[in-house]
Parts: C-alpha cells; structure tokens; sequence
C-alpha cells in the first residue's frame, strides 16, 4: 500500500464516501462482536486479578481455626506443626451491638501478619480504648467519635470487652469480610453480622485467642487458580480429622480439669458430711443427758414434795423452821436447776435446727454436684472448626463464583455475535467485490497489475476491521467488564477493578475481524481477476430465473396470488441471502431472548422461592443443653411474640457437602422437623418437574435440586454430609424437591436416628410471620437472640436481598446484551436489505417504471424480507429457548437456581423489537427506493 | 385538440449559477394515435424528453399536456398513476425480471393496470405463444424485446414511450421490432414516440422531431410513412 498513486488514491477514498452506510455497518458489525468477545473474555481475569491484588495487599490468611472455647498452649502447638502451616497468628474476636443503631458488629484483635487490616482513613487501634470500623461505616461515623458497645439485652456492657465505649481511631478494609452486609453468623443481634472492629489485644477483657489464622507452604498458583484452591482444599481435608481428635481431646481435658474441681467440692462436702455426723451423735449425747438431768430434777422434785409432806405433819419449832429454810433452800435449787434444763432444752433445739438446715444444705449440694457431674458427662459438641478460604470467607467465594461465571458466558454470548457479525460482513464484503467487477476490469484495461486492482479491498477491509476492533476493544476493555463487575460486586466489599487491555484478545478479535473482511473480497477479486480484462469489463448477467420445487405442486402454487408466487420464487432465488437473513435474525432473536429471559429467570426466583416454596420466615436456634428454664423462657418469648403466625419445632443444622466434581464445599441446612405433616407449611417439598408433593421417609432424605445437580446425583444415591465437627455421614437420598436459593437436606427423626446414631435432640423453632417484611423479621431475630438459650437465628430471606442486589445489577448487563443484540439484529437487516436492493436495482426501476407504486415497489422486496425476519425470530425462538437454558444452568452461583421458565412477555418484546428494527430498515430502503434513477437503472446492460 | 401538447417545456438540472437545461423551450404537439420519432445524437436531450413525457420526473418550466392533463407539476405519486395507467415503455435493454417467465412478467404488468389485456393473448400477439414458460434468460434478444414490448402494450396504454427499442438488436431482428411497434399504432390505433439517434427510422414515423442541444430543430409531419419493411440502414 505504499507508493499509490494520487488518482488511484483518489478512488480508494471515493469508494469510502460512496459506500459510507456499508463501511460503517461492517466496522459496526465487528465492533459489536469484538466488545462482547473482549468484554466478556477480559472480565473473568479482571476480577481474578483485582481479587489476587487486594488478596496479597491484605495478606489474606489461607484458613482459619475458630474455637468456642479458645486456644490454649497445647493447641498452639497442634496448629503450628500442621502439616504444611508456614504462618500462624492468633487473635481474639468477640461479638457486640453498637447501643445507637442495633448493628452486630464483630470485634476483631488487630493482626499483623495474616489477614492485616488495611486504613483508608486514621490509624489503627494502639490503646485499649480506640477501635477502628470497617470502611463502610464511614458515612455513619467520624474518626474521634466515640461509639458504645453493648451486650446482647442491649443494655450491659458487652461481656469480653474492656470497655463500653471505644473511640474510633480510623477506617479499614479487610479481606475477610469480603460482604458488605451479613458478615457471617452471629448469636448476638438479629443473628448475622453487620459490620466489624478492630481492638487492640488489650481491648478485650478475656485474653485468650480464640481464632488462627493460618498460611500454607505449598500452595502454588493465584487465588482461584485450579490449582491452588485444590492444593488448599486438600491441605484442609487431610487436617480435619486430626483437628477433630485435638478437639475431644481438649474436650477430654476440659472435662477432666472440671471434675477435679467437682472432686474437691466433693471432698469439701464429705468433710462437711462428717461434721454434722459428729455434730448429730453430740446432739444425741447431750440429749441422753438432757434426758437424765431431767429424771433427776423430777426425782429432786419427788423428794422435794415428800419432805414438805413430812414437813407439813411437824409441829412447828425450830426443828421445822430448820427443815422449812432447808426445803426452800432447795425448792429454790431445783428452781435453778428447772430453769437451767428448759435453757438447755431449748439450746438443744436450737442445736438440732442447726444439724438440720446444715443436713439440708449438704444434700441440696450433693445434689448439684451430682447435676455438675452429669453436665460433665453431658459436655459434648466441641469443635475446632478448621476452613479454608472459602468456607470462612463466603466472599470470596462468592467472587471467584461470579468470574467464573463470566468465564461460561464468554465462551457463547461472543461466539453468537461473532458468527452473526461474520455471516453478515463476508456477504457484503464479497458482494462489493462483485459489485467492483467492472472497476477491475477497468484497471486491469489500464495495465494496472492485479495486485494494485486489489488493494482497494485490502484498504476497504483493513480499515472497516481495524476501525470496528478498536471501537470493540475500547469499550469491550472497560465498560463491559466494569458494568458486569458492578452487578456482581454489588454486595461485596471490593476494591473497584483493574480494568488492563488484553492484548491477547484484542488481536483474536482483529485477526477475526480481517479474517471477514479481507479474505473473501480478496477471494472474490482474485476469482474475477482470473478473467480477461474484456471479461471482466462486461457486468456479470444477475442470476437467471428458475422454477422452484413448490411449483410442481400444481395444487398449492394455482392458487397461490402473483404476488405470492413472485416472492416464493425471490426467496429461492437468492438462497444464500435467504439462509444469511434467517441465521442473522436468528442469531439476533436469540441475544434478546435471552437477555429479556436471564432477567425473568432470576426475578423468578425471588418469585418461586418465597412464595411458593419458602414459607418460613425464621429458624430461631437454641442450646439445648441449656437449663431448662432458659429453653422455657425461649419457648415463651416464642409465644409472646405477637407476628408469629406458626411455629414447629425442628432440629437444624448447618453442614457442607462436597459434591462430586466439585472442588468447593457447599453449605448445606439440614432440617428434621418435629411435625412432619404440618411441615408443608413452612417449606414445601414438590417435585421440580410434576410438583407432587415429597413425603419424607424412613429410608432416606430429601434433598433440593441444585444440590442433586452439582453431584449429578439421583434418587437412591448417597450424599456425603459434613456435621459442623467435621464428621461425615453418608445420607441417602429419597427424594429431590424444587428449590431455587440455598441448599436443604431435609430427613425425618427416624432416617435421623439411622444415619447419625442417635436420637434427634430439637434446637430449633422453625416461625412463620404474619409481617414479612425484613424489619419484623430483623425485629423478631433480635429477640430470639437475646434469650440466654439462644445460638443465633436463621432468616430465609437472606439470599433473597443477596438475589436481589445481583439483579439489579444485572439489569445492567442485561441492558447491554439487550442493546448490543438490537444493533447487531438492526445492522444485519440493515446490510441484508441494502445489498438485496442494490443487487436488484434494476428490476426495483422496472417496477417503478410500469407504474408500481412506492409502497408495492417496497414490498415487492420487503415481502421476502419479511417472510425471512418471521422464520427468523420463530427459529431464533428455539435458538433462544436453549441458549437462554444454558446460560441459566451456568450463570448463578452454586447454591442458587434459576427460574427456566421463559415468560410470554419476553417473547413478545423480543419479536417486536425484532420487527420494529425490520420496519425501520424498511423506512430507510423505501427511501432509497424512491432515489432509483429509473431511466438510468434501465438503460444500462444487461 | 392534439393527444400531446407541449408548450415552452424547460428542464433544468442543477443550482441557478450551474444550470444545465437539459430541455430548452421545446413545443409541439402529437395527434393521438400517430406514430412520432424523436432523433438526437448522443446527450441532445433525448431521454429527459422522454423522461418527462414517460412521467419519471416532473418539468421545471412550462406545460407538458397529455390527454388534456398538464402533467409538468405533477406529485410523484401522480406521476406513477399516471405510469401505471396511461404509460407503456420499451427500452433498449429489455429489463425483463429474470426470476419471472415470460408469461409472468407480461402479468407483472397487467396485474397492476386497470384496462389490461390479456398476456397470454398480448404474448401471441408478438409471436411468443411458444416461449410463455421460459425465464428470460432463455431467450433471444429479438424475444426478450418482443415480451418487453409484450409487456408494455399488455398494460392497454394510451401512449407507447420507446428507447432506442433497436439498440442492442441486429439488424433483421431490429426491423420486426419496429414493425410490430408500427402496427401497433397504425392497425391499433395506439400513440407511439419512439426516441433513437438512428435517423433511417424516421421514415416510418407520422410525426418527426429531431432534437440537438435540448432544443426543437425540426418539427414536420410525414404524410405517407413508409412500412418499415422498405427502411434501410
């Protein structure tokens, strides 16, 4: 292209103004499908990569233990010669409500080597006093602010907590709470956490580190890779069941250091016991005495009487005033002596009242050592919970998810586009090079060599390709990525994404682009340049006329109108242009099906889940081991609350699943209802398909559809579950029941008791609400969790805010399919149409000339046109029925499903738009139509 | 009253600094049913005469009365009325619709006129009862400008506007056509302008106008035209 000369250069720039409608339809056309493919490509490693930074900028630890009851020494050490554990640090969390806005907010001790905390604003915490707060709070409170914790009543200050009010110091970000709202699980508040803190170490009362962070050694790869989230898992899997013994052992150790204490109470107690027995054999003694000082008064008394009888029968003289002082001298002793036994008796009294409270109280005590001993025996259920990254972080989780999931996406939407964009750039690239026969012909006439009569389409095409790739790769390399990022990051705390260009795809595309664009005209040119020059400078005859099949078919084509058999024999005519329109419309009906459906389908789930399935509002969770006064008073706050509309009790637990195939775990509620007839009322099991009610049976467990998806398991296979121990259990699977957000394991207290070896002990009561608004259902969690009994309360409508924010989101992408897939429907018919008229331009002139008027001439051509746009969108129906079902199989998370069903209203709007862009095309040739230079068409050759 | 009556009809192309009159100041008058030859050379103005008359465009100036209606400022939809009833045209290449037989191309026009003949009938008339079924490409050029001609008259016009009908004809096939065209006007009655810069045709005219530089230069009747059987060229 070097060295043309000025005239030649002349026409190639000429060729650009005269064709402009055709150069930027083309460069349209492979722009659209370079900003899907780049767009889409990119995204997934956008994310991956913006992830990876933020990661490492945090030094996010690999996993993570937690224990309920702290670490001691002895677990330190455990921990740190894990197999495969470079890094360890221990720190402290503990949950508290902020006292003015009721939020749960978990407090976290200040890390510096593992999931550090990262100021945007201020410092971190140094004195025991200040906190710093997550980055979200910003809007809500000013560093130097103080802000008060308290409690789970809402009033004390929290337990745990050196201090009540903490004076915040800066904002951080962190990689561990990768959600904006619903942290993780709490008991305090409505149950999930809020928000968070960081306090320095001496911020907590209780100093025992009761979370480790831990980092791997051999973990290769980034974050998401294949490779180093297999790597973590398996670090984590084999870790599990030594985690599991270090927990009994401590619980072995815990119950051992209790029951020396209750030894030495019991060795108190006996001591005490022998006391009283000594106490109680004096008591005896002394009363024996009692008993004899008395029969000797009595005697005295006696003799007493019997000497003042004699007395009395004595004359009266000296001998009797002797004896009368004497007899008084005596009354008066035994006088004494009375009023000293009656003192003793009653001390004696006093005594045994004594021995009898002290008995009591000993036996009062026996009796609570007996209830420690048996609560000893009764300790159970302590776990260290060893997680990996995507079990502690559901974050994280959720935004490898989402980048994969573009991933899925960009391996069909681009393809669709491409192909389209393809088909439709390859016709009019080789029809301008039939259209330019003359022009070579001409040239070659001159003696220009064949390679000059070429260039005008390398030129033509390169131009069109790289126009159409770099408008593609500027908007495909940020607006794309950044509009899906925004709909999936919705709800996560992220840092905004990097958004580098892929030169790697970017080159894809232009390779593809030129691919259309050059090849087949240079094809076609250089078919024709094997021609003689004279040849060529002869217009080629338009393709003659023949008979079509249905012709033969005397009884259809008689009575078929002329206009009718006219368009019938066009549409065979040009039989490549008619497979180009109806793959073109096809291709565009399609895209906008399935863009309009993948928004019903996730605006169905919010739909299906919470009003036809989901009918409970809370699952208030409770210790049953807790005294049984506490568990009435949780049954009674229960019953006091006025919204309830109906409660059961039910056993639930929150367990994973590793499904076949999976390298993740997937959390699963396991639900044993206490009630299985009226259990319908809170969650409806129906089959997806027929939605036949399942019953629950004695042989096995229900399970939800996503679940048997992810593991390709059927009825009659087994699942493998995993308690909150880390045990695993084997649950067979009776029946698979229609379910759209999370995943539930549902048995009955039998199949409970096979499966897990004993009896089902209910902790939960599963609540319906007459207010379902999240509000009341926030109100009633807080006070569940308030109860003494309470572990936390599980709210249904969780996934639903989490559903809810992904689709507003993604009204965005769907916004941008939906208007990509417009203009790629309104180039093709576009570009089809202009081609069909100007290739008939002639014939369009004959019309006109014999007195057609616009509107006959107009649809003369737009009859096929139209004929092709309806077999189009009908075929592009199914095209969209079965694209919109995969993408809906693949695009939303694991633990959520999509609604298939397709809605009357997308196929409606998807055909108008179709046929609103066909009349508007329409418009635009009748205009061009109306332009044809009658005599000119005509008068020239055949 | 004569069937045509053109009075000081001007076309101009182009703005008011660069005009172009393609037509300048042109009268006359055509008697209906006289068979009228317009011969220019190459760019004398031919076709937008015919251009007008036919009904393609409309005129700048002056008035162009057929049939006792001015169509010089007629709409464009009043001009295809027009077309499609009073207008047959023959051109010099037959633009016959490819994907149409013969039969169906004759009905393309018969279709959408309200005093058509019959095509088949039309069809036989110009000698291709044999050639109904075939596509136009399976014809001669002396047949396809039969069916071309076929065509126009099948529409029944009151006036026949040909182009160069001969042009891309050889000599003897040349001659049929215009014999056929003759007859249609003298055994038919029909008014027939043939437009040609060949000058041997004007022989067989009633009426002549030879046309140079957008202007009348010769206007004359012939009272005895000669069968073109006798024309040579």
């Amino acid at each position: 292209m070097i060295d043309l000369r000025q005239t030649f250069k002349k026409n190639i720039l000429r060729e650009f103004k005269s064709s402009f409608p055709r150069f930027i339809s083309i460069a349209i056309l492979l722009a659209l499908g370079a900003f899907v493919l780049i767009g889409l490509k990119v995204t997934g490693s956008d994310m991956r990569a913006t992830g990876n930074q933020y990661f490492s900028q945090h030094k996010m630890a690999d996993a993570q233990v937690t224990s309920a009851v702290g670490f001691n020494q002895k677990d330190r050490n455990y921990i740190d010669q894990m197999d495969h554990v470079k890094q360890s640090e221990y720190s402290i969390y503990k949950d508290a409500l902020t006292s003015d806005s009721h939020k749960t907010i978990r407090l976290n001790e200040k890390t510096s080597q593992l999931s550090v905390y990262r100021t945007v604003q201020g410092r971190l915490p140094k004195k025991s006093n200040e906190i710093a707060l997550s980055k979200y709070e910003k809007g809500n409170y000013k560093v130097g602010q103080h802000v008060k914790l308290v409690g789970n009543d809402g009033k004390k200050q929290a337990a745990g907590l050196k201090h009540s009010s903490y004076k915040i110091v800066g904002f951080v970000t962190s990689s561990d709470y990768m959600q904006k709202s619903d942290l993780g699980v709490s008991n305090n508040g409505k149950g999930q956490i809020d928000t968070f803190g960081v306090l320095a170490k001496s911020g907590f009362s209780k100093q025992t580190p009761n979370v480790a962070k831990v980092s791997y050694d051999n973990l290769q790869g980034k974050s998401y890779s294949d490779q180093f989230e297999k790597q973590l898992n398996e670090n984590v899997d084999q870790a599990a069941p030594g985690m599991a013994k270090r927990a009994d052992k401590r619980q072995a150790e815990i119950k051992q250091d209790k029951r020396e204490q209750l030894k030495d109470a019991q060795t108190d107690l006996d001591e005490q016991k022998e006391n009283v027995q000594e106490k109680k054999s004096q008591l005896t003694q002394a009363k024996a005495q009692l008993e004899q000082n008395q029969a000797k008064l009595q005697q005295a008394q006696a003799q007493l009487a019997d000497s003042k009888e004699q007395l009395a029968q004595l004359p009266a003289g000296t001998q009797k005033n002797a004896l009368s002082q004497q007899q008084q001298a005596k009354q008066q002793q035994i006088s004494t002596q009375e009023a000293q036994l009656r003192s003793r008796q009653q001390q004696w009294q006093q005594n045994s009242r004594d021995l009898q409270d002290a008995q009591e109280k000993i036996s009062a005590s026996e009796k609570k050592l007996t209830d420690q001993k048996e609560k000893i025996d009764q300790i159970s259920g302590l776990t260290y919970q060893l997680q990996a990254r995507n079990d502690y972080n559901q974050g994280y989780n959720q935004f490898g998810e989402a980048a994969e999931r573009i991933d899925v996406l960009s391996n069909t939407f681009p393809l669709i586009f491409f192909a389209v964009a393809i088909l439709v750039t390859l016709t009019t690239m080789s029809r301008m090079a039939e259209e330019k026969r003359t022009d070579i012909g001409a040239m070659r006439a001159l003696g220009y060599t064949k390679f000059d009569s070429m260039k005008l389409f390398l030129v033509y095409g390169t131009s069109a390709a790289v126009l159409g790739t770099a408008i593609g790769a500027y908007f495909g390399t940020w607006l794309l990525p950044e509009r899906i990022y925004d709909a999936y990051a919705a709800n996560l705390a992220v840092p905004s994404l990097q958004t580098p260009p892929s030169w790697l795809w970017i080159s894809i595309s232009l390779l593809f682009a030129l691919l259309c664009t050059v090849v087949p005209s240079v094809y076609v040119v250089w078919k024709s340049l094997q021609e003689q020059p004279a040849d060529l400078l002869v217009e080629k005859p338009p393709k003659a006329g023949s008979k079509v099949l249905l012709e033969k078919v005397p009884f259809i084509w008689k009575r078929m109108s002329f206009n009718q058999k006219v368009t019938v024999r066009n549409l065979f005519r040009y039989k490549s242009r008619m497979f180009m329109t109806i793959i073109g419309i096809f291709g565009c009906t399609t895209l906008l099906i399935t863009g309009f459906g993948m928004r019903d389908s996730i605006n169905g789930i919010i739909d299906n889940q919470y009003q036809k399935i989901t009918h409970y509002d809370v699952v208030g969770v409770y210790d049953p081991s807790a005294s049984q006064q506490q568990k009435d008073d949780y049954q009674k706050q229960v019953d006091d609350i006025d919204s309830v509309k109906k409660q059961d009790s039910v056993y639930y637990e929150s367990a994973t699943a590793k499904p076949k195939g999976s390298t993740n775990n997937q959390q699963v509620s396991m639900i044993v209802p206490q009630h299985q007839k009226d259990f319908s009322d809170f969650i409806t099991l129906r089959d997806p398909d027929s939605h036949k009610k399942l019953k629950l049976k004695n042989d096995g467990a229900v399970i939800t559809q996503k679940l048997a998806k992810l593991g390709n398991y059927s009825v009659g296979d087994h699942v493998s579950l995993k308690d909150s121990a880390g045990r695993t259990h084997r649950v067979k699977i009776s029946g698979i029941a229609e379910m759209y957000a999370g995943h539930d394991v549902v048995l009955n207290s039998n199949y409970y008791q096979k499966v897990f070896g004993e009896k089902v002990e209910y902790n939960a009561k599963m609540l319906n609400l007459k207010d379902r608004s999240s509000k009341n259902i926030d109100q009633v969690s807080r006070q569940l969790n308030k109860q003494d009994a309470a572990v936390t309360a599980v709210q249904s409508n969780q996934a639903k805010t989490a559903i809810s924010t992904v689709l507003d989101g993604l009204n965005s992408i769907v916004l941008i399919i939906v208007l990509a897939s417009s203009a790629l429907s309104f180039v093709v018919l576009f570009t089809l149409t202009n081609i069909n008229v100007s290739e008939r331009t002639r014939e369009l002139a004959t019309l006109r000339v014999l007195g057609f008027y616009q509107r006959e001439t107009v649809m003369y051509v737009y009859r096929e046109t139209s004929i092709l746009t309806v077999l189009g969108i009908l075929v592009g129906f199914g095209g969209g029925y079965y694209l919109h079902h995969f993408i809906m199989e693949t695009l939303p998370p694991n633990n959520a499903m999509a609604d298939m069903a397709l809605h009357w209203s997308n196929l409606g709007l998807s055909t108008g738009l179709t046929l609103l862009f066909s009349l508007i095309v329409m418009l635009v040739m009748a205009r061009k139509i109306s332009k044809i230079d009658m005599l000119g068409a005509l008068n020239s050759a055949d | 009253m004569a069937y045509i009556e053109i009075e000081h009809y001007s076309k101009v192309f182009g703005s008011a600094d660069r005009e172009i009159r393609a037509n300048d100041d042109i009268s006359f008058n055509l008697e209906k049913g006289h068979l009228m030859v317009i011969v220019g050379a190459s760019g004398a103005g031919k076709s937008t005469l015919l251009n007008t008359l036919g009904g393609m465009d409309s005129a700048t100036e002056g008035k162009v009365e057929i049939n006792g209606k001015n169509i010089a400022k007629y709409s464009e939809k009043q001009l295809t009325t027009y077309r499609r009833n009073s207008i047959g045209f023959v051109f010099q290449f037959y633009n016959l619709i490819p994907n149409l037989t013969t039969l169906e191309n004759v009905e393309l026009a018969s279709e959408i006129s309200p005093a058509a003949l019959d095509p088949a009938e039309t069809l036989k008339q110009v000698g291709l009862e044999e050639r109904i079924n075939n596509f136009p490409s399976q014809l001669s050029g002396g047949e396809q400008q039969r069916a071309s001609i076929a065509r126009a008259v099948a529409k029944n016009p009151e006036l026949l506007l040909c182009d160069e009908p001969t042009g891309a004809l050889d000599y003897k096939t040349g001659k049929t056509i215009l014999q056929l065209l003759q007859d249609f006007s003298h055994q038919d009655g029909k008014t027939v302008i043939i437009v040609t810069h060949n000058a041997a045709i004007k022989a067989m005219a009633d009426h002549v106008i030879e046309i140079s530089d957008g202007k009348v230069k010769e206007d004359y009747l012939n009272d005895q035209p000669e069968p073109v059987a006798d024309i040579e060229w």
